[in-house]
């Protein structure tokens, strides 16, 4: 019987900065076999010696490639032994866990992507799936929230001049500006009534800390969406990501298999408060 | 095949004679309670009336290393450590509640995902299932419909009928212990005495509630006020998801070297009555508040579980109340919900 607990091992290929405390690895596996993922699925990452994550894939899984990259804050244990790790360095990877976005639910629809902070991670991988299948889908939008300029992960990636540029209209704001900021300040919900959203043939996908996903949520509600147009991530405590540990559980669910993502219509039945 | 009788006086022997091809595990008397162990055939205690622990500890073990690793020059070892027995297990003496519980456990480690551990050491053991004595004041089988006896999850079914035991077998291992040469065929007097056992204990397990509905009721009282009083008894110790036989959680650690540089990740209890079960990097608690908590493990056993599997996953064995210090019981809970 294959062992889900044991990682597979894989190699750090390249190790770029995001922010003072986000880095996105791109990691290989060693036997050269390539993941198959889903936008918003998870991997649970061990660094040896310091423990095990969950961490969300933030590249596409298309174009299919022979490695996948994931985008880490640093925040414990584990998390800082990561971003001590240089190129070259084995790790090692189980998964993919989780069920992903809902990509054909989606096809023929406008999306609005709202991200906080490092959030913005498993909306990456979506957003580039999305884009490789533009005709796929109707008017494609990012409201982005970072505490600050310096801490917006994927800057040249959607920062005005950024690569992702076509094909999607970004709107970023910060909680906090500095000197050089000219763009939008206040927290993400405030930037929606600027961008002419209507909830017509529209699904919101959000995701980022748990307040900010309970603020969006009852903005969008308020500016008339259905429950079962809002789809959102869910973050919970993990150690298994397989639904046998217990650790993630919102009522009668896991989060780590039967999320991380739901509708609000989904997360309204659970009895426990979801965010 | 026919059912069979032992005399009691043979019960070591019997014991013995397995242990020639098993490694025996039942209840014994450790200073003034019983637990399930290793035995012989001189310490085995049919008689018991509950042990602590459930059997689960020995499919699921308190601590069970999963792998090692090892770094050297820049590259990873990992060695695989689940067990690999010499010989299959024969677990004798588990009640029906606790046959029962390993079925929710089943569930839970054999489901979408496979926990091979778990699965390797459940079915590497023959399971000899023993009709209770007597009921302890703590029992309510008969609410969850786990006992007093059983149709199914045992290679051997046995009952004390006085100076023997009576057997029926479950399966072709069943079967083949039987064609032990000190079984006897069991006559119709032996089967007249082993369903009078029965009988007698459905008569003394005459609880006064019901469980069924339960979940649905549940439901309605998630906010009720009925839950702060518990809140504030419950110390929040745990002892009740330890013994009980379908408590599942877990958490992964690892067991590192002061360099770090050799180690072994190893999966442990936990309970989910613990402070920081669900708190994350950060601070953010998701089950801070202690009503949160000890909500959570009694909708898990009679309300999640039924949406999630179908089925209610308290077996009715008793231990949580017997074993609480702030003495909660859970028929009553059973039943104030239910009296809405
Ligand atoms: C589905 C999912 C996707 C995630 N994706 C990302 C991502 O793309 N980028 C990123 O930076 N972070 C992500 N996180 C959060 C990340 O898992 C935590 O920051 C990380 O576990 C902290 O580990 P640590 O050892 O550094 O911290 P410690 O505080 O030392 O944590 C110890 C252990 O507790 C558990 N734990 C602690 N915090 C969390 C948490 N927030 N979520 C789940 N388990 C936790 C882990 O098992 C961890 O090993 C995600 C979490 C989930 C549940
Ligand atoms: S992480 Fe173990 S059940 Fe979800």
């Amino acid at each position: 019987m294959e062992n889900p607990y044991i990682p597979e091992l894989a190699v750090i290929k390249e190790i770029k900065d995001e922010t003072s405390d986000v880095k996105t690895f791109k990691i290989s596996f060693r036997d050269k076999k390539s993941l198959d993922y889903l936008p918003g699925q998870f991997i649970e990452l061990t660094v040896f010696g310091y423990g095990e994550f969950p961490t969300s894939i933030s590249s596409s899984p298309i174009p299919r490639k022979d490695f996948f990259e994931t985008s880490i804050k640093r925040m414990g244990d584990a998390t800082n032994a990561l971003h001590r790790l240089d190129r070259g360095s084995i790790i090692g990877a189980r998964g993919p866990f989780g069920n992903g976005f809902p990509v054909d639910k989606l096809k023929g629809n406008n999306i609005l992507f709202v991200a906080g902070g490092i959030g913005s991670a498993p909306l990456r991988s979506l957003i580039y799936y999305t884009l490789a299948n533009r005709e796929d889908f109707g008017s494609l939008k990012l409201l982005y929230g970072a505490r600050a300029p310096d801490d917006i992960v994927f800057k040249n990636e959607v920062m005005p001049e950024g690569k992702i540029g076509q094909g999607l209209d970004v709107f970023l704001t910060v909680d906090k500006a500095n000197e050089k900021w000219r763009g939008h300040v206040g927290v993400v919900t405030t930037l929606s009534k600027e961008t002419e959203i209507t909830p017509e043939n529209t699904f919101a996908v959000i995701c980022g800390p748990t307040v900010m996903i309970k603020f969006a949520v009852a903005e969008l509600l308020k500016m008339g969406f259905q429950k079962d147009q809002l789809i959102v991530s869910l973050e919970r405590m993990m150690k298994c990501g397989m639904g046998m540990c217990g650790h993630c559980s919102i009522g009668a669910k896991y989060v780590c298999k039967d999320g991380p993502v739901f509708t609000c219509k989904e997360t309204g039945k659970f009895l426990e408060l979801p965010f | 095949m026919k059912d069979k009788i032992l005399e009691k006086k043979n019960l070591a022997r019997l014991i013995e004679h397995l242990r020639e091809k098993y490694e025996v595990v039942g209840p014994k008397k450790k200073e003034d309670v019983f637990i399930f162990d290793y035995i012989h055939g001189d310490e085995i205690r049919l008689d018991y009336p509950t042990t602590i622990l459930p059997p689960k500890k020995l499919f699921f073990p308190q601590r069970e290393p999963l792998y090692s690793y090892e770094k050297k020059n820049g590259e990873v070892a990992l060695k695989d450590l689940m067990k690999k027995w010499t010989k299959k297990h024969l677990l004798i003496g588990i009640h029906p509640c606790d046959v029962m519980g390993l079925f929710i456990l089943d569930k839970e480690f054999g489901g979408d995902f496979k926990d091979p551990y778990y699965l390797y050491q459940r079915q590497n053991t023959v399971m000899i299932c023993l009709i209770c004595k007597e009921p302890t004041e703590h029992c309510f089988c008969d609410v969850m419909n786990t006992g007093p006896t059983i149709e199914e999850g045992y290679d051997l079914l046995m009952v004390d009928i006085g100076d023997r035991y009576y057997f029926q077998p479950g399966s072709e291992v069943g079967q083949e212990i039987l064609e032990w040469e000190l079984f006897k065929n069991a006559t119709d007097e032996d089967k007249r005495k082993r369903d009078a056992k029965v009988g007698e204990l459905e008569n003394k397990l005459c609880s006064r509630f019901k469980s069924e509905g339960i979940d649905k009721k549940l439901r309605e009282r998630f906010n009720d006020e009925l839950w702060g009083p518990y809140a504030e008894k419950c110390v929040l110790c745990g002892a009740c998801n330890f013994v009980c036989p379908t408590c599942h959680c877990f958490t992964i650690e690892d067991e590192t070297n002061l360099t770090g540089t050799e180690g072994r990740r190893v999966k442990a209890w936990d309970a989910c009555h613990f402070k920081n079960f669900a708190l994350i990097a950060g601070g953010l608690n998701f089950r801070g508040q202690r009503t949160s908590r000890v909500k959570l493990r009694i909708y898990d056993k009679l309300c999640y579980s039924m949406e999630r599997h179908g089925v209610y996953s308290c077996v009715g064995c008793g231990r949580c109340t017997e074993f609480c210090p702030a003495r909660i019981d859970i028929r009553e809970i059973i039943e104030k919900v239910q009296k809405g």
